[in-house]
């Protein structure tokens, strides 16, 4: 799709997201093209270090209106073929969208390749970002309060009603009062007057995932939507964090400190049980945020790794185990065969449907979680 | 107006020394050639890249040459990407001191092709070119792409091209191939980088300096007509792909301040940062009507023994180009030409000169024109 | 200018703004503007990797009109400003001219801002030996209290001076930001005896102004760029920064005024001690004796010379490019008389200075009311 700025008065037209127009001080507004024409294209077969696989073609598109845009495929075209991204039916199905300047754009996109979600005026909606430390967004631990905006502006495009919108986390390493501050989350709540719930304050059901007993959040359990946002980051237990180690806060405080130290004197098997705790969630929606991202000593001490993409899907296994892919990371998660046994969701890279920009075509290498001897816990 | 006191270069090559040991050369030869000394610079204007590839970390260049020179004085950096060097001149002459030097340095070659290419992405559009794996050899084919769907040109006149440029750099002892015979078959059998150019229509990065010092004193060089333009920075976003209009313009500035017509070049130092933009300036410098450039090449007018020699130092395709002294090379050249001291690739009764300078694809052009007094 | 404070708005968006309300302000359409000359630096680790700016401009301004650019750590603004300005009395086709400054950096954990920020140090002698910006003005500090009877206090005073400028401007990163002395002095040591309080806030922004050929109620009277050595251990004297004193000598020449003529001046406190020893470079007070001028309050905004009403670049904010050209801003509105609360009254001589790294550049401009 082409995204133009185009003045209301004088029609001039900008790439760039402008808001007044520098000639006749008039509004800017946002104009979408769809309907796209390979007019050009080209055989790339160098690698560079953010376009590592070769060889890739790249498209010059154009619609009706002699608006441009170029853009990267693993797919031949021809001359003057008609260039779509077909959305998928597919239940395993992970679209990604590089962002074009508009976060809202981008993951209204990405909804919409995974056939769009189904909500009403009487659907409760619960979002569950990351908001785990007391830091700005721009470091990319904690979800980015933009994506997060997206959504919800996405909701009440599509019906939902803003009372029965709730934003849930728990904030484990700070007080939630400065976190949701810092955050950013505070300011999003404010401006769509929707309600943040602390996790670590509601009520909690028991359940026995196979020789633990785990208290997970009830406010799960009541809703008709969930909406798991993760930070798209490296994990330096896990690999990835993606969107199972974001759902994991759902969980009781104590359980998860609990956990962690069970973890550390290596008496159990962290990916197995982050896997095995999956079967007693409902079902929820992914939307892996990578408007920033973090690439080396995750998840709290890498540096932001501008990765600029939105993932989505309904399938969480598949979900992350594209990303695992796009990070070109030799390691692949553990928790990710063993949810796939469980029949959780589909791990395969080959049998997974990928929708909007092709996964070689957005891969790059990114620095995996290695540890290092003056990382902050 | 100001006149040409004094011109040096390193030679180009992808030899490991730092970037102030290029500039020191660059800068001593310029001095030696001019007769003056550091006390006669009343400042320097000088085009050099924040290179992060090449481990010198370096930042705030221009003070850093204070510590060279031992004077306080006025230094600013101008720097644009592979336009440098002639974005640098473009200032320097609008400064009102008797001398200028007028430097580009650059070290970007000596490290691996993805780093490099890399670096040079940076300065393509991020959301829209660099993200959609536009390198520049990518951008480059595109245009050439176009260029050969709508007029008759094709792959061959680009190979022709870069043979020209390879013939001329076989006699330049500055360039990189220097005495080095790369045959027509050579050219088109090198392997594709971005369809359709392959290896041979790319030039090719390397390390160097090169140095002219600009003045009011009379000498046998005057430059005059200097233009300089910008356009929008991605090809796509741009009326007509195959047009560049920042050439244009400069080189109308230029023709205008010169009193000159294109006809009237004698020998030109084209940007040919690939070959097909050799070919497109052809017509946006009015060498040649839109969409016949290529009957330049076929006929034989740009070529050492034609009627208007272009790039008889080889071009970036074949004397190498370490971005920001390439523009400052040019001048180098076209100055040496119009002396009479380019010996075997001597162009006969070379009176009135140009050097064409850009950034980017056609972002930032520069247009100067030299004249033999 | 936009507003010092770190935004998620990519630079040339800042850019976009800064030059539109410069546009507003000045009343020539930007179909007017014949060239423009910018000031940023190339980061590396921001994620815009963005190296080609000025085309970025003229796509936004849909114009192919010269823009070049002028880097130069910290003086880039400056550089831009001084640039412009020769470009516009030489060039006969060159008559409105834009200089921006526009920088972006503070989106990114600071060890990796301190990182980029001291390569503009030297890559053999300083670098490697850990001479981050703050240790590098701390040893001149430590030189200064060495040889004068300055000390800690003087600093911590500046410091309170600036944030008590910069409560009353809305532009500024600590706007009705309450500052206290008590906060000043306790802050963590960043690099003896530097404070955190005495090192100036790295934030985004960007400024724009315009220049022009035709006469307006502000004029650029003096404007001068000088050079120095890069490393401050290299001068004969640390602790006089030779480029100041050369572009300042020369701008004075150029505008016809002596130090004391000046009403107001926009200082590059960087740090708090290089405000100090610009007074002395800059001719306001005699070699040692910086510290009184803070003493006995000459430089407070109800002062006999008020420096850095705009809160400085230690209560405003630090945009290093943006910086060179937000002094202008304030001088320039100083002239005019728009700056409210914080107005020097009578003031028809202002003075900027901008500096790159340690004093290795430095742009002086002297500007009259007319």
């Amino acid at each position: 799709m082409i995204i133009r700025w185009v003045c209301k008065k004088c029609s001039k037209e900008w790439i760039y997201p402008v808001e007044r127009c520098i000639y006749c001080k008039d509004n800017v507004e946002k104009k979408i093209s769809r309907k796209l024409k390979v007019v050009g294209f080209t055989k790339v077969n160098i690698p560079s270090v953010m376009h590592p696989i070769i060889p890739y073609n790249i498209l010059i598109l154009e619609d009706e209106n002699g608006n441009r845009i170029p853009k990267k495929t693993i797919k031949d075209y021809e001359m003057g073929d008609f260039y779509e991204e077909e959305s998928s039916k597919k239940e395993n199905a992970v679209s990604i969208v590089k962002i074009k300047y508009d976060v809202d754009i981008a993951v209204e996109e990405a909804l919409h390749l995974i056939n769009d979600l189904d909500v009403n005026e009487s659907s409760k909606i619960l979002i569950k970002p990351n908001m785990m430390a007391t830091s700005y967004p721009y470091l990319a631990i904690t979800t980015n309060p933009k994506t997060v905006s997206a959504v919800i502006k996405y909701l009440i495009k599509k019906g939902a009603k803003k009372e029965n919108i709730s934003i849930a986390e728990q904030c484990i390493y700070a007080p939630f009062e400065a976190a949701l501050k810092k955050t950013g989350f505070e300011q999003l709540c404010k401006s769509h007057s929707i309600k943040f719930i602390d996790l670590s304050k509601s009520k909690f059901v028991e359940k026995d995932i196979g020789g633990m007993n785990i208290k997970i959040t009830k406010e799960v359990f009541d809703k008709d939507l969930i909406i798991n946002i993760p930070v798209l980051k490296t994990h330096l237990l896990f690999g990835i964090s993606g969107a199972f180690e974001n759902i994991a806060r759902a969980v009781s405080k104590e359980n998860l400190l609990q956990i962690e130290n069970l973890a550390k004197e290596r008496k159990i098997d962290l990916d197995d049980v982050i896997a095995k705790l999956h079967k007693f969630l409902p079902k929820y929606i992914t939307i892996g945020d990578g408007t920033i991202g973090m690439e080396g000593n995750g998840p709290l001490n890498g540096n932001p790794a501008f990765l600029n993409y939105i993932l989505a899907s309904k399938d969480p296994v598949a979900h992350d185990a594209v990303f695992n892919e796009l990070g070109l990371f030799m390691r692949k998660s553990r928790y990710l065969e063993i949810a796939n046994k469980l029949g959780l969701g589909e791990n395969n890279i080959e049998k997974i449907d990928i929708a909007g920009n092709e996964l070689n075509a957005t891969a790059r290498e990114l620095s995996p979680a290695i540890g290092s001897k003056l990382m902050k816990i | 107006m100001h006149y040409i006191q004094g011109i040096g270069m390193t030679k180009f090559s992808i030899e490991d020394k730092n970037t102030m040991d290029f500039a020191q050369e660059a800068i001593k030869l310029a001095l030696d050639d001019s007769g003056l000394s550091i006390n006669d610079l009343d400042a320097v204007v000088v085009s050099n890249t924040d290179s992060r590839i090449n481990g010198e970390r370096q930042r705030h260049f221009n003070s850093f040459l204070s510590s060279f020179f031992r004077k306080n004085m006025p230094i600013i950096r101008v720097p644009a990407v592979c336009g440098g060097g002639g974005a640098a001149l473009w200032s320097a002459l609008r400064t009102d001191y008797d001398n200028v030097l007028v430097l580009g340095a650059d070290k970007i070659a000596t490290n691996t092709s993805q780093n490099v290419t890399d670096q040079i992405l940076e300065a393509a559009d991020k959301t829209y070119e660099q993200d959609e794996g536009m390198i520049f050899p990518a951008q480059n084919a595109l245009v050439a792409q176009q260029h050969f769907l709508k007029y008759n040109s094709n792959e061959d006149d680009l190979a022709l091209i870069a043979l020209k440029n390879h013939e001329h750099a076989f006699l330049n002892p500055k360039a990189m191939f220097y005495k080095k015979n790369i045959t027509l078959e050579k050219i088109k059998s090198s392997p594709i980088v971005a369809s359709p150019l392959r290896l041979f229509d790319c030039s090719i990065s390397v390390n160097g300096a090169a140095a002219c010092i600009i003045g009011k004193k009379k000498s046998n060089v005057k430059i005059c007509g200097s233009g300089l333009s910008v356009d929008y920075m991605t090809t796509f976003e741009r009326k007509d792909m195959i047009t560049w209009n920042a050439t244009k313009k400069a080189a109308e500035d230029a023709y205008k301040q010169a009193n000159v017509k294109p006809k009237d070049i004698d020998v030109a130092e084209l940007h040919d940062a690939f070959t097909i933009v050799e070919l497109i300036s052809y017509e946006d410098l009015g060498f040649a009507e839109k969409g016949k450039g290529q009957e330049l090449i076929r006929n034989g007018t740009v070529k050492l023994d034609g009627k208007m020699p272009i790039n008889t130092s080889g071009g970036l395709k074949a004397k190498g180009h370490p971005i920001s002294p390439t523009g400052i090379s040019q001048i180098v050249e076209i100055t040496e030409q119009l002396r009479g001291e380019c010996k075997e690739r001597q162009v006969s009764n070379a009176k009135i000169g140009l050097a064409q300078n850009i950034g980017g694809a056609g972002g930032t052009v520069s247009v100067h024109i030299l004249e033999k007094c | 200018m936009t507003k010092f404070d770190a935004t998620d708005k990519s630079s040339h968006i800042l850019a976009y703004e800064a030059a539109y309300d410069a546009i507003e302000n000045s009343g020539i359409g930007i179909n007017d503007i014949d060239a423009i000359v910018l000031g940023n630096m190339d980061f590396d680790y921001n994620g815009e990797r963005q190296r080609h700016i000025p085309t970025m401009l003229s796509s936004l301004f849909k114009r192919n009109i010269p823009i070049i650019r002028t880097p130069s750590a910290c003086s880039s603004g400056g550089a831009a400003l001084w640039t412009a300005k020769k470009i516009a009395e030489n060039d006969e086709n060159i008559n409105n001219i834009m200089a921006l400054g526009i920088e972006k950096l503070s989106s990114c954990p600071t060890p990796i801002i301190t990182d980029e920020l001291m390569m503009a140090a030297d890559q053999k002698f300083e670098q490697p030996e850990g001479l981050i910006f703050p240790a590098q003005n701390a040893l001149v500090a430590q030189q200064h209290f060495l040889k004068y009877n300055s000390n800690a206090d003087d600093l911590a005073l500046i410091a309170l001076k600036n944030h008590e400028h910069a409560f009353f401007n809305p532009k500024a990163k600590f706007y009705k930001k309450k500052i206290t002395m008590d906060m000043i002095k306790k802050s963590q040591i960043v690099a003896s005896p530097l404070r955190l309080f005495d090192c100036s806030i790295s934030v985004d922004g960007a400024a724009a102004c315009i220049l022009s050929n035709d006469k307006s109620n502000v004029k650029l009277a003096g404007s001068s760029l000088y050079t120095d050595y890069l490393s401050t251990f290299e001068r004969k004297d640390m602790i006089t920064w030779n480029a100041t004193k050369k572009a300042a000598e020369d701008a004075y020449k150029q505008a016809n005024v002596k130090p004391k003529d000046i009403d107001v001046a926009e200082l590059h406190d960087a740090f708090t001690i290089v405000e100090l020893i610009s007074y002395e470079d800059l001719g306001f007070a005699e070699k040692g004796k910086g510290q009184e001028l803070i003493r006995n309050g000459t430089v407070k905004l109800d002062g006999k010379m008020p420096i850095n009403t705009s809160g400085g670049l230690k209560a405003k904010g630090h945009p290093i490019s943006a910086t060179g050209i937000g002094q202008i801003v304030e001088i320039t509105e100083q002239l005019r008389g728009e700056c409210k609360e914080r107005q020097v009254s009578n003031a028809k001589i202002g003075l900027t200075q901008n500096i790159g790294g340690a004093g290795g550049s430095v742009i002086v401009n002297v500007l009259k009311s007319s």
